[in-house]
């Protein structure tokens, strides 16, 4: 018996190898062999849209519809409340909620993206970069369902403008990137606290009213420091502003950057030290 | 070509945040099932305990262990699913594991998607799997089934279709768990025709069990399994083996009476320390024989030979693989001694009689012929 409950230490003093010690090649030939198997990534992320809207009438287009619905109820209560008008607002909360609502799944659904996956991760041995990128996926085709009423919004109010065309590939590049450290990190860490998602889910629902999407932020006051300090304001910006001003937000770009570099160097690592320990704590 | 290595793997479940509790001394510590509870700063339960192995192709590990030994978990490990928390383990090949009906299969997803998501995740094209789902369907006979969610499947139809895109895939390593001894007699036979065609195509076969009469029949290594720990077999604990006077007898007496098949019938009863030897050389033949490598297959069965001279089955198998690569003269001298050994129960008389090109062999299968005419005769039911 050479194992004891000390992982580092065991009891005999013969030295073990400990076979979870980061390992950055093992990670990297992870993510490698997963980036592979896009066709595998897409098929999950299909399947499970299908099982989610399985026997409905309309299918995937309820993505779409509850959105619609959203928005017009929305736009009725707080169009009043908001001094601008519906021209402006409708497209604005539009874009708004429908980038609110991709992030938000990727935090709600990114502390279960291991934990619900373990049916598929305790019988097959498949990268655990593959979780991931489905996920990553999916979520990318339920924000097309959304951007089409979106666009069409923004096409009949005639807030569209090319400096989005341009900027567009760019934004949603970066959103992928952003996805793919965010779905990670939380991940791993829900995977181990298991009091982590829920306390991230009401957090969530707090930062929906500290976020612009239902009030605009004037130039002062208490509402703007609020928007100006809420890193989502600015992730909702890289893509909203060039469709509503025709500008790019440069400083808003600035800081999404920045947190995507901070969000790698926090969630890189932890991939790579806590890989081959996740598989039991799910 | 596939392979297994472990050097003191062993796996430790975490028991994380209040599940720690548990972990507290409340009962014995000579609890009689399942892995030893580990106490301290990091609790959590030792599942597995410095496993060794080495498995190459060719061989069948059979896994036995009663409930709670660890067998599932040593399944995992050697499936490549689980990494060994202390210890390594390589693994090189495909591997395919049909763990339980419960896990492995999308119940929400029908048959058909299934059977994708399995080619996919062996990196097989979408078309390349369209070409095999004709195949599948028909070597499931789930028909139109296949387009249902598998939860309206009844459970033999889940077996149906994992060992149809298990025999689909055909992986290097096939790893069971014991589930597919459940069921009633049908169910059971017809798992058991499944097996053994996915087996010939699968290079390491590896099945747990709590049968441990059924996995000494079938395979070459052995593994028992108590609370996590790899037990010597109990056979080989006895030391060296003395054959039974009596029996030792009745053994030369039928030699002597060219009673082969009869004599080869006691040999593992008189010598069972070499048994595992015997049939870990006549598997690894058979196994590289069907992976079409009659080289390595014949040198098995000649090292098989050294130790059981006498088995009319394996003289028989090296003279059919002898024939395929045009050594006529060794074939014939195989062959005979099948048909010798076995009094033309086992080998192709026929193929001798057509065989014969010196005047040797004819003397020879003069010998064979008159030999079982005489048996034939004495034998009141002319048998």
């Amino acid at each position: 018996m050479s194992v004891s409950s000390e992982q580092s230490a065991p009891a005999d003093g013969t030295e073990v190898e400990l076979a979870h010690r980061g390992d950055w090649p093992d990670a990297i030939a992870d993510a490698k062999r997963a980036s592979v198997m896009w066709r595998l990534w897409i098929a999950i992320a299909i399947s499970e849209l299908n099982q989610r809207y399985r026997r409905t009438l309309i299918g995937r287009w309820w993505i779409a519809l509850t959105f619609m619905l959203f928005v017009g109820v929305k736009v009725v209560i707080f169009g009043a409340l908001n001094n601008v008008s519906s021209q402006f607002f409708l497209p604005y909360l539009a874009m708004g909620y429908m980038l609110f609502r991709f992030i938000s799944q990727s935090v709600n659904g990114g502390v279960g993206v291991f934990t619900s996956s373990q049916g598929w991760i305790k019988t097959e041995s498949l990268p655990l970069s593959l979780y991931l990128f489905a996920f990553m996926v999916r979520n990318f085709i339920m924000l097309g369902y959304l951007s089409l009423p979106t666009l069409a919004i923004c096409l009949v109010t005639g807030r569209y403008s090319w400096v989005a065309l341009f900027s567009l590939p760019a934004a949603l590049l970066l959103y992928a990137l952003n996805h793919l450290w965010l779905s990670c990190f939380l991940g791993i860490v829900a995977a181990r606290f298991r009091d982590f998602g829920h306390v991230l889910a009401t957090v969530m629902q707090v930062v929906y009213f500290a976020t612009p999407i239902v009030w605009v932020a004037g130039e002062t006051g208490a509402r703007a420091w609020v928007a100006k300090l809420n890193p989502l304001t600015h992730y909702i910006a890289v893509l909203r502003d060039p469709m509503m001003y025709g500008t790019v937000p440069w400083n808003s770009w600035g800081i999404v950057l920045g947190f995507t570099l901070l969000g790698y160097a926090l969630a890189l690592p932890l991939f790579v030290m806590r890989r081959k320990r996740l598989v039991y704590w799910i | 070509m596939a392979s297994i290595k472990a050097r003191d793997a062993s796996i430790v479940y975490p028991l994380l945040g209040p599940d720690r509790r548990f972990a507290k001394p409340q009962v014995t510590d000579d609890i009689p099932i399942g892995g030893r509870i580990l106490r301290g700063k990091y609790p959590g339960i030792l599942a597995i305990d410095n496993f060794n192995i080495e498995l190459e192709d060719g061989d069948r590990l059979g896994i036995f262990g009663h409930n709670g030994s660890g067998k599932t978990t040593l399944l995992r490990l050697l499936a490549g699913i689980y990494p060994p928390t202390h210890g390594t383990i390589k693994i090189s090949g495909s591997t395919a594991g049909m763990f339980s009906l419960n896990l492995g299969v999308n119940k929400e997803a029908t048959g058909l998607e299934n059977i994708e998501f399995k080619g996919l995740m062996r990196g097989l094209t979408k078309r390349e799997i369209a070409e095999m789902v004709p195949e599948v369907a028909a070597f499931s006979e789930l028909g139109d089934y296949l387009h249902l969610p598998v939860k309206t499947y009844s459970s033999g139809m889940v077996m149906r279709l994992m060992f149809a895109t298990a025999s689909m895939l055909k992986p290097d390593i096939l790893l069971l768990d014991e589930w597919i001894s459940v069921g009633d007699g049908a169910f059971r036979e017809k798992a058991n025709e499944y097996l053994s065609t996915i087996m010939e195509t699968s290079r390491i076969v590896i099945i747990a069990s709590q049968n441990d009469r059924r996995l000494r029949e079938w395979s070459n290594k052995l593994v028992y399994l108590e609370a996590g720990k790899q037990k010597v077999a109990p056979e080989a604990q006895l030391g060296r083996h003395r054959p039974d006077p009596d029996l030792l007898q009745e053994f030369r007496r039928l030699t002597n009476k060219k009673d082969y098949a009869g004599a080869h019938g006691l040999v593992d009863v008189l010598w069972p320390q070499d048994r595992d030897e015997r049939q870990n050389l006549y598997q690894k033949g058979v196994t590289v024989h069907r992976m079409r490598k009659p080289d390595e297959a014949l040198k098995f069965f000649r090292q098989y030979l050294k130790v059981d001279p006498d088995n009319a089955n394996v003289h028989n198998l090296m003279a059919r693989i002898l024939i395929k690569l045009s050594k006529a003269d060794e074939a014939f001298e195989h062959m005979a001694n099948a048909v010798e050994i076995s009094d033309g129960l086992v080998g192709d008389l026929e193929w001798l009689r057509l065989n014969v090109d010196s005047s040797e062999k004819a003397r020879r299968l003069e010998r064979i012929v008159a030999m079982i005419e005489n048996h034939s005769m004495q034998s009141p039911n002319g048998f």
